[in-house]
């Protein structure tokens, strides 16, 4: 079966194309790749991936396809989708690119383009936009149960103040005790912030992002960028590292100028705080902390200092590392939303990370990110090796309370 | 005084059909050179990124080309990271093939300017450099190969992996044959200089070579050389310009991702 006339290229950026073509598959991202670490399938590799997407252009636009005409083989298309997909666009294949590909920006706009030309996404990834559009959130839940479950009763948020938090879908729905955490932090430091109503803080369009899905981003930016902005946010705060990713990233182009506030990571806001003394973390616990780096804080932001910091300011605890850390984090299988579509790969990538941090000896496994939590915890579930599995900001709520 | 007369043993038709087929081979290479970058044009672009930004062919002609002598390239620091030993090899590649070609360029000037700068001892120098070039790339190439052919579970490969890297070979192995046949008939003064040659030219003596051979073999070096350079474009060779470009882009981007959520 053959398509014709679809442009693989129109949509991508200019970089991404040049990408496609430094490809030398030298195969260095096979090693780091967590998806290969679990599969062991080399046709959903990078370097396939590019080399299947490559052969599309020349197929449908380049040279060979003036000469022969623009001819494209179903088979091999319906191949790349599954390959693209199951990806979990953690980009460390990016990381450990000889020819510095970026691949965690490249994956999403090559899920677009499958979008585009009606082959993606897949699985419930396709009800993402029906479910924001009807309830705000990707997980289909009654928006207002977004904080009621959670949000403690003794903390108060003001109508408006310079400090924003956002909360975000997967915390409010699938990690409530690391939202929890967060807020009750927040308060502890003492200054004023402002949420919006459940029914205003919607998806910040990082799951239809990542799943090819763009057609609502930008009213979905806007509603959310005006509200702060009514709000007289300076500064939006929050704990998922991939609402940060998109926020800092995308949110100005699809607002279609800057951002009237900075956008920050819960950790990086946490430190400030205890370097300023703003907040005190008086009590402590001898105990080994093993803190994992979400892919999108790390490789995505850059986020990788703040919460070590922020961990070493608890009195008493030993902090040690995975042997990939940093940028070079292995992902917990939660990422680019694969996780509820290739459930298998997403529980064998969490035990991985659960296995090394039990190897190690740690005491607790320390996550900042509500996806990384949801996934690592479910891959717990009926697994021989157990670890606690502490949200960072859930941690230090517990030593400033008590 | 030591020299080497160019285009010696080759018949004048022969050498018409080098021209020919040379002019050929630079015109595939323009036309597919043009369209490949004609693609990356018609991208997307992103104001805040270095490579989206508004381009023309001649940016990223020039951008490409500065980044092919920053230290980064030249001492393959990224591949270098993840292994000494490929990092090495790219270098003997990427160092003696770049030799190689500032060596064939200089012999087409000194040949039709007539300049008379390839004798004596700069001649010697030149063989004995482009000798060394001419192994390191050698060399470079046959581990990346080995490395395709033995370790072929955990590299990806298209189909035209091992025939590139396989064309380089013959290429070079043709051009030390050519070189030690021609040192075997003439004998030139301190032809053990160009060790590698002379080393082939101990094989061809024994073989009792004659010029006509050289021709066949100078045939089949040349007619491979061409195809590879018409082939480039098509190939996965391009990298050669494309990854200069993204590596480029790479350091740019280390430094940006700082400030994306730090002041």
């Amino acid at each position: 079966m053959t398509e014709k006339k679809v442009s693989f290229v129109e949509g991508l950026t200019k970089r991404q194309l040049i990408e496609l073509d430094a490809c030398t598959r030298c195969s260095e991202c096979l090693k780091w790749c967590p998806v290969q670490e679990v599969t062991g399938r080399k046709e959903i590799s990078p370097p396939e991936k590019i080399r299947l997407y490559r052969e599309f252009i020349e197929n449908t636009e380049g040279l060979k396809a003036w000469i022969l005409g623009s001819r494209i083989d179903r088979i091999l298309l319906e191949d790349f989708v599954r390959a693209v997909y199951e990806c979990t666009t953690c980009g460390a294949c990016g990381d450990a690119c000889e020819v510095g590909i970026f691949s965690q920006r490249l994956w999403p706009a090559l899920r677009r383009k499958m979008v585009e030309i009606g082959l993606g996404p897949v699985g419930p990834q396709a009800n993402l936009p029906k479910f924001v559009k009807e309830t705000g959130n990707v997980y289909n839940k009654p928006p207002e149960e977004r904080f009621s479950k959670w949000f403690p009763e003794d903390v108060k948020v003001h109508e408006k103040a310079e400090l924003g938090y956002y909360a975000g879908c997967t915390g409010c729905y699938e990690a409530q005790p690391m939202v929890r955490g967060d807020v009750l932090v927040l308060d502890a430091i003492g200054e004023p912030f402002t949420m919006l109503p459940p029914e205003e803080e919607v998806c910040c369009g990082f799951p239809l992002f990542i799943t090819g899905q763009w057609d609502m981003l930008e009213d979905l930016v806007k509603r959310l960028v005006s509200a702060y902005e009514a709000r007289g946010v300076r500064m939006l705060i929050s704990s998922c590292p991939c609402c940060v990713n998109i926020m800092a990233r995308d949110w100005p182009s699809l607002y279609g100028s800057p951002l009237p506030f900075r956008i920050r990571h819960i950790s990086q806001y946490v430190m400030d705080a205890l370097r300023s003394g703003r907040l005190k973390i008086n009590n402590g616990f001898r105990e080994r902390l093993i803190y994992h780096d979400p892919c999108y804080l790390s490789r995505g932001v850059g986020v990788i200092e703040e919460p070590r910091y922020v961990l070493r300011s608890i009195p008493g605890i030993e902090l040690i590392e995975f042997d990939r850390h940093g940028m070079n984090s292995r992902c917990c299988g939660a990422g680019g939303a694969a996780r509820k579509v290739f459930h298998d790969n997403a529980i064998a990538m969490g035990r991985l990370t659960i296995d090394e941090a039990v190897e190690k000896g740690a005491d607790k496994l320390i996550l900042s990110c509500p996806a990384c939590y949801s996934k690592v915890n479910e891959a717990m579930t009926d697994y021989e090796k157990k670890i606690e599995i502490v949200d960072i900001m859930e941690l230090v709520a517990r030593f400033i309370r008590s | 005084m030591p020299s080497r007369e160019v285009f010696i043993y080759i018949p004048p038709l022969l050498r018409m059909l080098f021209y020919l087929a040379s002019m050929l081979s630079l015109f595939i290479f323009i036309i597919g050179f043009y369209s490949r970058v004609s693609l990356w044009l018609r991208g997307r672009e992103e104001p805040h990124d270095l490579l989206s930004r508004r381009l023309s062919i001649l940016d990223l002609i020039r951008m490409s080309f500065f980044y092919f002598f920053s230290k980064d390239c030249l001492l393959a620091r990224r591949v270098m990271k993840r292994s000494k030993p490929r990092g090495i090899m790219l270098i003997f590649i990427y160092w003696g093939l770049t030799i190689l070609f500032i060596g064939t360029v200089t012999v087409a000037l000194d040949h039709y300017l007539g300049l008379g700068i390839l004798k004596g001892f700069f001649y010697l120098s030149f063989s004995l450099i482009l000798d060394i070039a001419g192994l390191a790339s050698f060399i470079g190439t046959v581990f990346f190969l080995i490395r395709r052919v033995f370790l072929s579970r955990e590299i990806v490969s298209g189909w035209d992996d091992k025939p590139l890297l396989l064309m380089i070979a013959v290429i070079i192995l043709t051009g030390f044959s050519v070189e030690g046949i021609r040192l075997a008939i003439t004998e030139p003064p301190l032809m053990d200089l160009s060790f590698v040659g002379a080393l082939f030219a101990l094989i061809f003596k024994h073989l009792d070579v004659r010029p006509f051979f050289y021709s066949v073999i100078w045939s089949i070096h040349v007619f491979f050389a061409l195809l590879f350079i018409g082939f480039i474009p098509f190939s996965k060779q391009f990298h050669m310009f494309a990854a200069q470009l993204t590596s480029q882009d790479s350091l740019y981007r280390e430094e940006s991702l700082q400030g994306l959520v730090h002041d």
